[in-house]
């Protein structure tokens, strides 16, 4: 762990800022890629241009790695392809499922907190690690509507049994801490209290909206008051490389991102 | 054997293989002295590396000499708001005091050498600026030769060199043929001369001097690649800062910037109305009349709109 790279804050890459991140370069610390965008040797070339200027980190959402039926072969040599290009310090993949029976569902789809799933995902990690030869994986913890019957263990103990029979670091995204604490009503501390910190690497940040009764991670709006508390929380208690402030849609100045991204900055300062 | 001496056929039997012999190794030699013209391994600007705004106008400057460089400073001084164009006329404003506090010394070099508030043909404001520029001009120059991007003087000189001896030995022997056909009442030298045609043409495309390095035609290629997302914001519409427009004029041509467009118009040629008796496109103080504008080439496809350079020559 010790051999990952400090990275500092930075954002998720989207098309529509490819002039503002080459421009505030010096601004950003990291720029997080998906890609499962990246298309051909250009969408490749692209991406190397990209990380000519910031470093770059690779962050997937399509390997389902929750999938009981196993992983995508073309998806994985796809993941391995563009890791192979953009040499990044480490992957990261969401601890859900996206496909099932061969079909898309087209997002991330929480599973149930059990030792079968636990042993579907580390299965697949597996074969993942193994084509990713040697490099670090981060696994996400994602927002759920609500949870699903059949839990032999708590959502923290879910996280925890994946990473240890995985040995893979954990990719916290707070604001889906805060919107399961919200529509799940616990305390975000005690879930945090209960995470292995010492595997915590990488802090996602976004800002979602309420819909229908229910908090959603929409990705949307700024990071709130309540999500900044919790990496001040966070960040003296682990060793964070790398916060990300995620934005896909109602995409704001890039100025704005980037006094969020000052502001993580300032977070991770003060801590180290 | 004194190829002179040959009768008709015989030379053009012995020319042709000779010509294409001596323009295959002449070719040769160019590509290995192209290629040794190395760049120091600590060099500034490298493919890879993204430049500062401030570097806008050594880029303009690789890519198309000092013209190039020059239309990029008036364009970064239109940019904010220190320069107006109108008509093809260029006009030093007033402008915010702000604006004129951040100017780095070729672009406030440049301002100063138009009067406030008068205008100038295009033409001639390129001229004033470029004479008071000079030295910035030749410091940039020189920079970029030390940067291993522009070819060093000397190497320029071994390029021309290779391609007078090779334009003699090629060229001069077909029309030492044809004097010494002429002097003997020949008139049968249709086929010399076409071949003294192909030869000279084939001379000047292969061993041109180049006016980058390789490193340098490298860092210029990434620089256009690299850059495409400055080049899309300004096509979509965003006006971007002064700087942000200098360095897209720098590395594409004045034409990238919709803001910019007026001023690299203003350089075009202006074309004779059509069926007029006036003279060649480039004889109206176009861009040609600065002898160098057309020079690179590269004017043409990044700072021009129209086809007003394929009537210089260059």
């Amino acid at each position: 762990m010790a051999d990952l790279p400090f990275l500092g804050a930075g954002v998720s890459y989207r098309d529509a800022w490819r002039w503002e991140v080459i421009r505030h370069r010096d601004d950003l610390g990291v720029v997080e890629c998906i890609p499962d965008d990246v298309t051909g040797a250009a969408g490749l070339r692209e991406l190397v241009l990209i990380r000519q200027a910031v470093p770059v980190i690779l962050h997937g959402i399509g390997l389902s790695l929750g999938s009981a039926e196993g992983l995508d072969p073309e998806r994985v040599r796809h993941v391995a392809r563009v890791v192979e290009a953009v040499e990044p310090p480490w992957f990261s993949e969401h601890i859900a499922f996206t496909r099932a029976g061969g079909v898309e569902i087209g997002h991330l789809a929480p599973l149930p907190f059990t030792r079968e799933a636990v042993a579907a995902v580390a299965a697949n990690v597996r074969e993942l690690q193994a084509a990713l030869t040697g490099l670090p994986l981060l696994l996400e913890n994602i927002a759920y509507p609500f949870p699903l019957p059949g839990a032999e263990m708590t959502e923290a103990g879910f996280v925890r049994a994946i990473l240890e029979e995985t040995g893979a670091f954990l990719l916290l995204d707070l604001e889906n801490v805060h919107a399961n604490a919200l529509n799940h009503g616990y305390d975000p501390i005690d879930y945090l209290e209960s995470l292995p910190l010492d595997r915590v690497i990488e802090i996602h940040l976004a800002g979602g909206l309420w819909q229908e009764g229910q908090y959603m991670d929409t990705h949307t709006r700024s990071v709130p008051e309540e999500s900044w508390k919790l990496l001040e929380w966070l960040v003296p208690r682990s060793d964070v490389r790398a916060v990300i402030i995620e934005r896909d849609d109602d995409l704001p100045p890039f100025g704005d991102l980037l006094a969020e991204v000052r502001r993580a900055e300032g977070c991770l300062r003060v801590a180290s | 054997m004194n190829p002179l001496d040959l009768t008709g056929p015989e030379f053009l039997g012995f020319y042709l293989p000779y010509g294409l012999c001596i323009l295959a190794l002449a070719w040769l030699v160019r590509a290995l002295l192209y290629r040794s013209m190395g760049a120091p391994p600590d060099a500034r600007w490298t493919a890879g590396t993204y430049p500062l705004e401030g570097d806008a106008y050594a880029i303009a400057f690789l890519r198309g000499g000092a013209p190039e460089a020059v239309r990029t400073v008036l364009g970064r001084l239109v940019g904010a708001e220190l320069l107006s164009v109108k008509d093809n006329q260029v006009r030093a404003l007033g402008g915010p005091q702000s604006q004129a506090a951040q100017l780095e010394p070729i672009e406030s070099t440049a301002w100063s050498a138009l009067k406030p508030e008068v205008s100038y043909r295009a033409v001639e404001a390129e001229e004033r600026v470029y004479s008071a520029t000079a030295t910035h001009l030749r410091e940039i120059e020189e920079e970029l030769a030390r940067q291993g991007l522009l070819p060093a003087h000397g190497w320029k000189s071994v390029f021309q060199a290779l391609l007078g001896l090779t334009g003699l030995a090629v060229v001069g022997l077909g029309l030492a043929k044809l004097l010494v056909a002429f002097s003997r009442g020949k008139s049968n030298v249709g086929f010399l001369i076409l071949l003294l045609i192909g030869f000279g043409f084939a001379v000047v495309r292969l061993l041109p001097v180049p006016r980058q390095t390789r490193a340098g035609q490298r860092y210029l290629d990434w620089l256009q690649e690299s850059h495409r997302g400055l080049f899309q914001m300004f096509t979509s519409g965003h006006r971007g800062g002064a700087g942000e427009m200098a360095l897209a004029a720098g590395i594409y041509g004045l034409a990238a910037v919709p803001d910019l467009i007026p001023l690299g118009a203003a350089f075009q040629p202006v074309r004779p109305a059509q069926g007029s008796s006036g003279s060649s496109s480039c004889s109206s103080g176009s861009s040609c009349s600065s002898g160098s504008s057309c020079s690179s080439g590269s004017s043409c496809g990044g700072g021009c709109g129209g086809g007003g350079c394929g009537g210089c020559g260059g």
